[in-house]
């Protein structure tokens, strides 16, 4: 792994498109005399220029070699499956063998005897793919009834080992995605192993992502972090508050694993990953229990309002303790950039007033309650609390990505926020009984303040270019 | 990261899928090895989701808690022990479930391990692990049709829209049917054939 802030680093943090942009340029700067010739050498070597045209060969070879992979493993699939009723069970299990152990040495000959990394690795992954389907095979041969979710879960388990054998990203998101599968399976099914998902995410997939660079199988774990603790947190409380309790206590958790991985770690590009899926995740939360009839229909259905302890330990109280301890061994580092700790507080405080929108919910305080003297989707004075709560969350994330935007001169982070706003604005519009009038006014003020705030942005995006140059 | 090392690592991975994979039977094949064999009767399942694909859908006498003497009070998720006792027609049929592994159990009784929990027709059952059967395709035809002449002989005939209640009527000749499986010292069970009626499956 190359250290943080060397040449190399750089060169791979960087985007593809900015590196193209950047090698197209250098030859126009020296030829204009702007750039001296160990300057255009340095910036070649930095940000690796000369790697650009093999790598997205590469990228295509891999494409190519995935799709080919897929298609051959299919073919045999097929083929096997046409026969399968005539075959003895002996000869079934020979294939079925033959075929899991075939696919991953092929593979692993051609990545490292041959040079041909590409098809190697597509064959390696389409091995963990027939190894998924040997499970099953196995289970069909032998008349073997189980617990559904328990093949998942032995697939699971042998895709990270290949995984982590190799280092491959694609076989980590492939045992990320059936592990994911088998979670939910243990929680919903009467398992008992659910509690480890979470743990087996933070201490052997997110490690993979680091070990690979790989930001897709990072932000995914991060995803799959956050729908694990809503779906813990919602288990046995049977209500959606409860939900959104795990879905913010998760969604604060990774935000704040991003902040750490940016200023602790030694792979700060893909701290990016963890706090856009923190902040989305909570914006999403925000933005679903923002409506009134979530939380007043909720109010109509009697039943359990917490789950037990342990559960709540795991979905709400670990994420939120370990957030706590991330963000501040984070923010005690020196801060290069003072505005992104602003904006780091107002995520806090959106993160504060979701979890008391929850807790202000009626019949939250108390482990049963009974509500059931409201109509129907109408809207019920006691949850007003947490309605305008949930609302002010969204509001302040909205404003966060817009501060983010303008301090950071990040037009994505900007336009995303002021989108979100406006979405918020018309959604409250169109949710309670307005005149039409005011409707329209508000579609106006909408529509005259995105174009203005837009255009006062740009404008200050030019100047500063305009400055640099 | 060596090649050489690469390679040791992987081949251990590699090793592991197989080593999973051949897990899967390995209870089966112990309790099929080991096992005492035991013939259990096979209760009516609904006709349209019994066949599902290339398997049938297997429920037992043994499968409804309410077949059982009332003794422990069993949760969803809990493992459960069923033990079962020799009938005259050569099948085991419910006695007692408990919530703990059974001991001093006659040559008369026997018992199966397995999970309390809602199944697949919407009610509390226990599932064994030995509720679907892979049907051969020479064989699927001739068993869908055998079960389903089964569990339509079983059905009640519909009560009389009018009129004094008739008496009830004989139920109709039905073959009788039934699973062999085998079970281990753990209780674990293992299918080992179907016997609807004069035939045998596989």
């Amino acid at each position: 792994m190359t250290e943080k802030g060397s040449g190399g680093d750089q060169g791979w943090n960087m985007s593809a498109r900015f590196r193209g942009a950047l090698k197209r340029e250098v030859p126009r700067w020296l030829d204009s005399g702007i750039l001296p010739p160990e300057s255009a050498r340095a910036l070649e070597v930095r940000y690796r220029l000369g790697e650009l045209e093999s790598e997205g060969g590469r990228l295509l070879a891999a494409f190519i070699f995935g799709i080919g992979g897929l298609l051959l493993g299919g073919g045999v699939l097929a083929f096997v499956a046409a026969h399968w009723a005539t075959l003895g069970a002996a000869f079934k299990v020979v294939l079925i063998f033959s075929g899991l152990l075939g696919f991953h040495a092929a593979g692993f000959y051609l990545w490292h005897f041959r040079n041909w990394p590409r098809l190697g690795h597509a064959l390696v992954l389409t091995g963990c793919l027939v190894y998924g389907a040997a499970i099953g095979l196995m289970a069909q041969v032998f008349n073997v009834h189980s617990e559904w979710q328990r093949g998942f879960g032995g697939w699971a388990v042998g895709a990270l080992a290949v995984a982590w054998a190799v280092g491959s990203s694609w076989a980590g998101l492939l045992a990320l995605g059936v592990g994911l599968v088998w979670f939910n399976g243990e929680l919903f099914d009467y398992g008992t192993l659910w509690w480890a998902f979470p743990f087996l995410v933070a201490g052997l997939i997110v490690p993979l992502a680091f070990r690979c660079r790989s930001k897709a199988l990072h932000f995914f774990s991060m995803v799959a972090l956050v729908e694990a603790f809503a779906a813990i947190a919602g288990k046995e409380g049977e209500s959606s508050p409860s939900v959104l309790m795990g879905w913010a206590a998760g969604g604060f958790l990774v935000w704040t694993w991003g902040e750490f991985t940016e200023s602790r770690t030694p792979c700060p590009a893909l701290a990016g990953s963890a706090r856009v899926a923190g902040v989305v995740a909570l914006a999403l939360g925000a933005y679903a229990w923002s409506f009134h009839w979530l939380w007043s229909d909720w109010a109509l259905h009697s039943g359990r309002a917490v789950g037990n302890s342990a559960e709540w330990l795991i979905s709400v109280g670990l994420p939120l303790l370990a957030g706590i301890g991330l963000v501040a061994a984070a923010w005690l580092a020196p801060a290069a950039d003072k505005s992104a700790r602003r904006t780091g507080w107002v995520v806090v405080a959106a993160c504060v007033l979701l979890l008391l929108s929850v807790v202000s919910a009626p019949g939250m305080a108390s482990p049963y309650r009974s509500y059931d003297y409201y109509g129907g989707g109408a809207f019920s004075p006691e949850v007003a609390l947490p309605v305008v709560l949930a609302n002010l969350a969204a509001f302040l994330l909205a404003g966060a990505a817009v501060l983010s935007g303008l301090s950071g001169e990040r037009r994505g982070r900007f336009w995303a926020g002021s989108l979100f706003a406006v979405l918020l604005v018309l959604s409250r519009f169109l949710e309670y009984e307005t005149s039409l009038l005011l409707k329209s006014m508000a579609f106006l003020a909408c529509g005259v303040l995105v174009i203005w705030g837009g255009t006062l942005f740009e404008r200050r995006l030019r100047r500063r270019e305009v400055a640099h140059v | 990261m060596s090649r050489r090392t690469t390679l040791i690592l992987f081949s251990l991975a590699v090793g592991l899928q197989a080593v999973i994979v051949a897990l899967v039977p390995a209870g089966k094949y112990l309790a099929l090895s080991r096992g005492r064999p035991l013939v259990l009767k096979l209760a009516p399942v609904d006709p349209y989701s019994m066949m599902s694909g290339y398997y049938a859908a297997l429920n037992y006498e043994v499968s409804s808690p309410s077949a059982f003497k009332p003794s422990q009070n069993p949760q969803p998720g809990d493992t459960v022990y069923a033990v079962v006792r020799k009938g005259e027609d050569g099948a085991w049929h419910p006695e007692t479930l408990l919530l703990h592994k059974p001991s001093g159990l006659s040559p008369e009784q026997a018992f199966l391990r397995g999970t309390f929990r809602p199944n697949r027709w919407g009610g509390q059952g226990i599932v064994y692990g030995i509720e679907s059967f892979y049907i051969p395709e020479e064989d699927r035809e001739d068993l869908n049709r055998a079960l389903a002449r089964r569990w339509e002989a079983q059905r009640l005939p519909p009560p009389p829209a009018v009129g004094p209640p008739a008496p009830p009527a004989p139920p109709p000749p039905s073959p009788p049917s039934y699973a062999e499986v085998k079970v281990d010292g753990s209780g674990r069970a293992a299918l080992v054939a179907l016997r609807v009626g004069d035939k045998r499956f596989p």
